[in-house]
């Protein structure tokens, strides 16, 4: 297996085991993939109605207009619906006693697996959104996993890390009652938490396992369950500009800048991160909407980016690159045409570099020596 | 996706120029207490002449300093690097030679490294062999050109044995790059690699030849000390397997030269094989496709 590191963090971030709830904005806005539209201006929706191709509405109200917003999606244009606030349902929500094999398959690939791993690890520093659906939501989470283990000839894993010891020890007296579930307690190294370096160090076959992550699994159950599509969305809003550092539930498609505003005293000089300071990507927060791809914003003091200095020829970057690639030779273009594919912008290799040079921007095409 | 600078490794490249200052420590001293006290001790120099050997580190400093104020480079990094030629060279070079030949090759040969990617340390430390030239070529300090110690070979290793003003301790040459090993930026596999391949080839010429003197040169702490921290420098290959073959290569070179040349032979040896880094950088990208 690759050797994984944990990264050193600043242990004065923390965030707290205090949630919000951010569920009445005003307006809310979807992304308009395909430029297809199901409904049109001032038309009343429902929660749940297919106002779009592959989007329902996580509110009731009114269809007003399309505007441009931004996301973590790759679209222009928004659909803007107005909250009538009266919460009213397309279908009924009722409670499903006993599920059938059936009803699983549709949501859950278990054909042929050996394996289900419910992953609970959150990959970037100083966020815990899905440490926290496991935190608030155990019990139904359990109580899915123990259907699952009825129906399904498979092994039950649960994965978090050694560090969320609140989750642990709730977990391990809830355990007692389901005796197929194995609790598998993890080191805090970063990348552990993507599917191919979990199974590697779990020592699992790809093949024969199933990985989902506890945010999606809350979202089967309530689908299976409950008969509820998924309409909100926990979100980790942290870093050293923010305070105080919690988790807030939100409605799908709420302007970010709403939820700051209401809960958050902010620096002048912040910048705003979207899913990670390792991976993630910086935004501007006046139109960011919250979409399912969003799991946290880092609120950071901006920093003078340290110059890039001279390859030093250490070879770090190739040593730590989880993937294998030897970024050094990333500015040669036949080589980088070559291992474009593989690489999974996890950053490593700009985060080990002693002289601070940026990779990415060879993947990008931006620059080449 | 942009890449944000929020989050570093906590140490970069200055906390390895700062690991080398720190591991040229032990040397220093040892090569003042036996160019300087010891000889004092034995009334074989005057006490002003105590101080000789520190006039070569200080005029290095002065001169990496300036060199960086002029160059607008890092003055730090500048520094260092005539530190570390400055204890390779000879108790017996002339000062004022050495001062004016380090200045201008370092000037010239850091400028030209920009541009053509080579060794330029050792080249500027093959340079100031005229400095020495301009004396008498010699290694020995005043002790040893009388042979007014009897030294037995765990001596030599400790380094009372002829060498560079601050390299000619085997000992404490180790204790430096175990320092440097410490700090995750340092190519410890290009010293390790090059000094096997450097001790078993004199052992292999020993075995073949019984020459007593080739045994010598397994005990020359310059040549260790070039492998340190000459070969280190930032043109190197820059992959593990690159920087194995590097360091093989230069350890076979080391030793062919050292029967002929000893105390110069390594850095020879580094600069000649710096000009094959980009073939074996070649190489190796090569083979990459190739998988």
């Amino acid at each position: 297996m690759q050797k994984l590191i944990e990264l050193q963090k600043d242990e004065n971030i923390l965030v707290s085991s205090k949630i919000e709830q951010y569920l009445k904005p005003d307006f809310l806005y979807l992304p308009v993939k395909e430029n297809v539209l199901n409904v049109h201006k001032n038309e009343e929706v429902l929660i749940g109605s297919n106002v779009l191709p592959q989007s329902i509405s996580p509110i009731s109200g009114y269809v007003r207009k399309l505007v441009k917003m931004d996301s973590l999606v790759n679209s222009e244009y928004y659909l803007e619906i107005e909250n009538d606030f009266k919460e009213k349902r397309k279908k009924e929500t009722f409670s499903r006693a006993k599920l059938k094999k059936e009803d699983i398959l549709k949501k859950l690939n278990l054909e042929n697996k050996k394996n289900l791993v419910l992953n609970a690890l959150d990959n970037e520093l100083y966020v815990l959104t899905e440490n926290f659906y496991l935190f608030l939501y155990y019990e139904e989470l359990l109580e899915l996993l123990d259907e699952i283990s009825q129906l399904f000839d498979i092994t039950i894993y649960i994965c978090l890390k050694a560090s969320s010891s609140e989750n642990i020890n709730k977990l391990m007296s809830a355990l007692g009652m389901y005796p197929t579930i194995i609790l598998k307690v993890l080191p805090d190294y970063y990348l552990l938490a993507k599917n191919k370096f979990l199974l590697s160090y779990l020592e699992l076959k790809e093949e024969e396992t199933q990985v989902v992550s506890a945010s999606l699994f809350y979202g089967i159950y309530n689908e299976l369950k409950k008969n509820k599509p998924t309409t909100t969305k926990l979100i980790t809003i942290s870093g050293n500009a923010i305070k105080p550092r919690m988790i807030v539930e939100v409605k799908i498609g709420t302007r970010l800048k709403e939820v700051i505003d209401e809960y958050f005293e902010v620096n002048e000089n912040a910048v705003f991160i979207a899913n990670g300071l390792m991976s993630g990507k910086e935004i501007k927060l006046d139109n960011f909407i919250v979409t399912e791809e969003l799991n946290s914003l880092l609120v950071m003091n901006s920093v003078e980016a340290k110059p890039e200095g001279k390859c030093i020829n250490c070879g770090l970057c190739s040593d730590i690159c989880p993937v294998k690639i030897k970024p050094v030779f990333l500015h040669d273009p036949k080589y980088l045409n070559h291992v474009k594919d593989k690489c999974i912008n996890c950053g490593l290799c700009s985060y080990i570099c002693p002289v601070y040079i940026k990779f990415n921007r060879y993947l990008k095409g931006e620059h080449h020596e | 996706m942009s890449k944000i600078p929020y989050i570093h490794y906590q140490k970069d490249q200055k906390s390895l120029i700062h690991t080398y200052f720190i591991a040229l420590i032990p040397l220093l001293f040892f090569g003042f207490y036996k160019n300087g006290i010891l000889l004092y001790q034995n009334d074989l120099i005057t006490f002003q002449d105590i101080f000789i050997p520190l006039y070569f580190p200080l005029i290095s400093i002065l001169i990496g300093f300036l060199i960086g104020v002029i160059q607008k480079t890092s003055k730090k990094e500048m520094i260092l690097i005539s530190l570390i030629l400055s204890c390779t060279v000879s108790m017996n070079t002339n000062v004022l030679i050495y001062s004016l030949v380090l200045f201008a090759t370092l000037f010239i040969t850091s400028i030209m490294s920009r541009k053509y990617a080579f060794n330029y340390i050792s080249l500027t430390r093959i340079v100031l062999i005229l400095a020495l030239i301009f004396n008498s070529y010699s290694y020995l300090n005043v002790a040893e050109k009388i042979n007014a110690f009897n030294y037995n070979w765990s001596d030599k290793f400790l380094g009372y044995a002829n060498g560079g003003i601050f390299t000619s301790s085997t000992f404490f040459v180790i204790i430096s790059f175990l320092i440097l090993a410490f700090n995750k930026f340092y190519k410890k596999i290009i010293p390790i690699t090059s000094s096997l391949s450097y001790v078993l080839i004199l052992a292999l010429v020993f075995i073949i030849i019984k020459d007593t003197t080739y045994l010598n040169n397994l005990l020359n702490g310059t040549t260790y000390f070039a492998f340190a921290m000459f070969v280190t420098d930032p043109y190197t290959p820059n992959t593990k397997k690159g920087m194995m073959i590097y360091g093989v290569l230069i350890g076979i070179i080391t030793s062919v030269l050292s029967l002929v040349i000893p105390m110069e032979a390594s850095f020879i040896s580094i600069f000649i094989c710096s000009l094959t880094i980009p073939l074996i950088n070649k190489f190796l990208l090569k083979n990459v496709y190739n998988q």
